[in-house]
């Protein structure tokens, strides 16, 4: 049987020089902490954030493209009982956005529906307001990573202790 | 030439045919859009991962022919490609490169109606061929159209001449118009916009209603910061 000619086996790195052994445990030692501490307390203050910007600071609107000032008063002028109360002032979205700080001189109650919050977003005047979708679109993946940070730094220390026992 | 009575009754019957097939032309208005960007109002949005994605533009050009007794009606609209803004003024760079829209070579959006009919007090069923990216497809739509009568025009403070005011919602699909979504993007944008259009149309046509020295009252005519203005 010609075992001479098999795969070739690749070399193990050699072991550490006990120097080394000692640097790399320091710098797991070292490591935690900060690891911990930014992976765990990042992901927390990234969620408390988030959340406070969505319950205290944002509010369900429906976003519409104004018409111009004229419009609205044509629009108002030919209002009739049943027309749809946004078209009168603008363009409307299909459903309500929720919008981080929505600007107060933007916001429109209408006396004709005192149930509806119209925020005027202009495009024409390059007005883009921050949807909460956004922020949370960014703020999870950003949390799950920091998570996944603090739990490295929770269980790498150990394992190196383990080892170097 | 001495005219039969065979040849007479052919002849009566023929103008009574034209005459019957005159009288909705006769009835019908020829009502101008784009008289004014204030008058106007054209809106898409598009649904991604992260926001909903809203743009405008104020710009239109066209005619709508409506016979209101008649129900008929025939409409040819176009919108510049350029004039369309998010709001963010990289994200409108890329909508007009090629890679979206491709404003260079195919620069207008258009709607050319092929048959309409009224099917409620102030709503009608188009049908024609919507025109993007240099495809043509059929869309119909319901379309609500205000008939605003030179009278209440000038009372709800619109310039002289029939107004009317149409609303359209529609969407439509990029990809059945060619426009393929790069695929970096094509798991967070929406292959469909949703598009409002509000704008107001006249009789008086564009060159009449910015004249200022139109007699009817165009909108040049109601600057009164023009001191040389007869009409002010």
């Amino acid at each position: 049987m010609n075992v001479g000619a098999g795969p070739e086996v690749p070399a193990r790195p050699p072991p550490l020089s006990p120097r080394e052994d000692e640097m790399s445990m320091r710098w797991f030692r070292v490591s935690r902490k900060p690891l911990f501490l930014m992976g765990f307390g990042g992901a927390a203050v990234l969620l408390a954030l988030a959340l406070l910007a969505d319950v205290a600071l944002s509010a369900d609107v429906l976003i519409i493209v104004p018409h111009s000032p004229e419009m609205v008063e044509i629009n108002s002028a030919l209002f009739l009982p049943g027309d749809s109360v946004a078209e009168l002032y603008g363009n409307p979205l299909d459903k309500p956005v929720r919008i981080l700080l929505p600007s107060a001189d933007h916001l429109i109650r209408p006396g004709e529906d005192s149930s509806l919050l119209l925020l005027q977003v202009d495009k024409q005047a390059g007005e883009n307001p921050l949807q909460l979708r956004t922020i949370w679109f960014f703020v999870k993946p950003g949390a799950a990573v920091a998570f996944l940070l603090g739990l490295a730094g929770f269980l790498a220390p150990k394992r190196a202790v383990v080892e170097a026992a | 030439m001495v005219l039969s009575r065979k040849n007479f009754a052919a002849a009566m019957a023929s103008l009574a045919l034209i005459t019957g097939l005159a009288m909705p032309v006769q009835a019908a208005n020829v009502y101008h859009f784009g008289i004014s960007d204030q008058r106007t109002n054209i809106t898409f949005q598009s649904e991604t991962d992260f926001e909903t994605v809203l743009g405008s533009t104020r710009k239109i050009t066209g005619t709508a022919t409506a016979d209101f007794d008649q129900g008929s009606a025939e409409i040819s609209v176009t919108v510049p490609v350029a004039s369309l803004q998010s709001g963010i003024a990289l994200r409108d760079e890329h909508l007009r490169s090629p890679m979206w829209l491709d404003a260079a070579r195919f620069p207008e959006i258009s709607f050319v109606s092929s048959s309409s009919r009224k099917i409620g007090r102030d709503r009608w069923m188009v049908s024609g061929t919507f025109t993007m990216h240099g495809v043509s497809r059929e869309l119909t739509t319901t379309v609500r159209v205000r008939q605003i009568p030179a009278e209440m025009a000038q009372q709800a403070g619109l310039e002289a001449g029939d107004w009317i005011r149409v609303t359209v919602p529609f969407h439509v699909k990029l990809s059945d118009f060619g426009v393929k979504i790069p695929e970096m993007a094509a798991a967070k944008v929406s292959d469909t916009w949703e598009i409002n259009i509000q704008a107001y149309a006249s009789t008086m046509s564009p060159k009449m209603a910015m004249n200022p020295c139109n007699p009817c009252g165009g909108m040049a005519a109601k600057k009164a910061s023009n001191p040389i203005n007869p009409c002010g």
